[in-house]
């Protein structure tokens, strides 16, 4: 908890208790909030928005969900929150009504968001690799005389004998790292089947 | 025989920003006393005075001292933003008015609370609408470190930005910080033809005596203007002749205003708080708010706040900067804005005034920010000349 002492950080802290929640109190100007090991963050704008110039910057985290308590709906505070990549807020003055709610959510939302950034993170590695793997398959299909449905399960078959991903063999096999005809065996595999 | 409303009255008369408070105090009590001698009012209004001395903490203190324990419905006070909202809560479990004089950033609307003061369409629009115009298109903002300042800094960088400007630096300082050098050598260095100074109280006054320092030495900055939305009357005296004169400042009221009510309103504040008293917007804005309270009273029971404000909606106030009147919608007041530039002597030249009272919009919502002053189609005074805001030795 990034807050400054007062009624906010009263309610704050003893409605977290009652949750079961262990409080940390955070002083903005001795030490960054990211060396804290918690597993949530709260940050009153007021407090965290203050100039790193006037050494009351903070050094938010970005792998745990962030709360803000806002004060104010000037826009300049609502960007401020946003930037912070916060996952849900309070606003201010803080009443235990509504904590639980906003904490759960925001827990929710990270959850998602890290979830979603793996899945969009993995989804480009592969959009990336599709000209890799187009090119690894015209190999297979010329070296080996196969239609093209049957030169993508060759790779997908490959890899997963080899424990790597398709767009990792098609690498292999584009760089030379790995001949064609070292595959000669699951075509055969293939062509059985068939 | 006169019913007695008590009435709360909450400034701090000391403290970093004591100056432009005491003025407000002074201009509340001045209304409560022409009220209070004016027999179309069945009422008097009885002052319940509580200063929080500057201390962030103690407005709640105060507040539930009048709220609670005294059972005041209508408080009159508040400088800052944040003093504001520590009290609000109160207000709200009390179903009381806090009625808050000062021009502030906006984005709020509460139903415990009267706005009296200027919205942003009245300050910082106006302003800025003037600067990229006449003045010049490199901006330097220098503030201090709370909302105040981070919000106007906020809309100054999308003006700038939508006019092709650039902004040259953003600098701010603690509420008590008065240690402006650093600020100073980085405006020198940076040579912005105008710098937008959201600095409040001693800090700002330390920033303007530096300035001047430095424009007597560095011919680079005889052309730099200063530009502020809360410089006033008190505050020129306070920062001194020397540096005092030459600077813009954009408010509904200065103590100039051509008006027979403001002659008298000039006159009545002297009569009370001396002849070198000068009344300023901050002092004006207390005075309203204690006048249109007043008139609101009239005929309901104070108590009802719901009536109250019903009551309210329907009173016009002949103010001294023209007639003030609150928007049901918004809480907010119609006011008029106007731009002024400093003089050595303490007071203002008004350059740009509003024909008539502009519509508060505390979100921004109808006002693009480009061409208010060709809209409002007000008083223009030419400030093409540019000696007339140098420093005045």
């Amino acid at each position: 908890m990034l807050c400054g002492a007062g009624r906010d950080r009263d309610v704050l802290t003893q409605q977290l208790q009652r949750l079961g929640i262990v409080p940390v109190v955070v002083d903005a100007m001795s030490e960054p909030v990211a060396q804290e090991p918690c597993d949530l963050v709260f940050i009153d704008v007021d407090v965290g928005r203050h100039s790193p110039a006037l050494g009351g910057g903070v050094d938010i985290p970005q792998d745990r969900p962030v709360l803000a308590l806002i004060g104010s709906d000037v826009p300049s505070a609502v960007e401020w929150v946003i930037e912070q990549g916060a996952c849900g807020y309070l606003v201010k003055p803080i009443r235990g009504t509504g904590i639980l709610a906003s904490l759960v959510i925001a827990c929710h939302v990270f959850e998602e968001r890290t979830t979603s950034t793996r899945t969009i993170s993995e989804l480009r590695h592969r959009l990336k690799a599709r000209q890799l793997v187009c090119s690894a398959a015209i190999r297979i299909i010329d070296v080996f005389g196969i239609g093209e449905d049957e030169a993508f399960h060759v790779l997908k078959i490959g890899s997963m004998e080899r424990r790597t991903t398709v767009e990792d063999l098609a690498a292999m096999i584009v760089s030379g790292e790995l001949s064609v005809q070292a595959l000669g065996s699951d075509v055969e595999a293939r062509r059985l089947r068939v | 025989m006169k019913s007695v409303v008590p009435i709360g009255i909450l400034f701090s008369t000391q403290g970093p920003y004591g100056t432009v408070s005491r003025a407000m105090r002074d201009g509340a009590m001045l209304a409560l006393e022409e009220v209070n001698a004016d027999d179309r009012f069945d009422f008097r209004l009885e002052p319940h005075v509580q200063d929080p001395e500057g201390v962030p903490a103690a407005y709640l203190s105060c507040a539930q001292r009048l709220l609670r324990e005294e059972g005041i419905k209508h408080v009159v006070g508040c400088y800052t933003s944040s003093s504001r909202k520590e009290i609000i809560p109160s207000f709200e479990k009390h179903d009381a008015l806090l009625w808050y004089p000062s021009h502030y950033e906006g984005f709020e609307t509460n139903d415990n609370v009267i706005y009296t003061g200027a919205a942003p369409n009245h300050h910082v629009l106006p302003l800025m609408d003037y600067v990229l115009r006449h003045v010049g298109r490199d901006i330097y903002c220098v503030g201090s470190n709370y909302v105040w300042a981070w919000e106007n800094h906020r809309i100054v960088r999308e003006l700038t930005q939508v006019s092709g400007g650039r902004i040259l630096g953003e600098r701010y300082l603690q509420v008590h910080d008065c240690d402006v050098d650093r600020i100073i050598d980085e405006i020198l260095d940076r040579r912005p033809s105008f710098v937008l100074n959201m600095l409040i109280g001693e800090s700002s006054y330390a920033f303007y005596r530096a300035f001047a320092e430095a424009r007597r030495s560095h011919e680079a900055l005889h052309d730099t203007v200063i530009g502020s939305c809360t410089l006033c009357e008190p505050e020129l005296a306070e920062i001194g002749a020397s540096a005092c004169g030459g600077h813009l400042s954009s408010s509904v009221y200065f103590s100039t205003v051509e008006t027979r009510v403001n002659q008298a309103f000039r006159d009545a504040y002297r009569r009370r708080f001396g002849e070198r008293a000068v009344p300023c917007a901050d002092a004006e804005a207390s005075y309203n708010t204690v006048h249109l309270l007043a008139r609101a009273l009239t005929g309901t029971t104070p108590s009802e706040i719901e009536a109250v404000k019903r009551s309210l909606y329907g009173v016009a106030f002949a103010a001294p900067q023209g007639q003030v009147s609150v928007d049901s919608e918004n809480n907010h007041s119609f006011l008029v804005p106007r731009l002024g530039v400093s003089r050595s002597d303490g007071t203002f030249d008004i350059v740009r005034e509003s024909a008539e009272p502009v519509r508060p919009d505390p979100y921004l919502v109808w006002v693009d920010g480009t061409g208010v002053w060709a809209s409002w189609n007000g008083r223009r005074r030419e400030l093409t000349n540019r000696p007339r805001l140098r420093v005045i030795r």
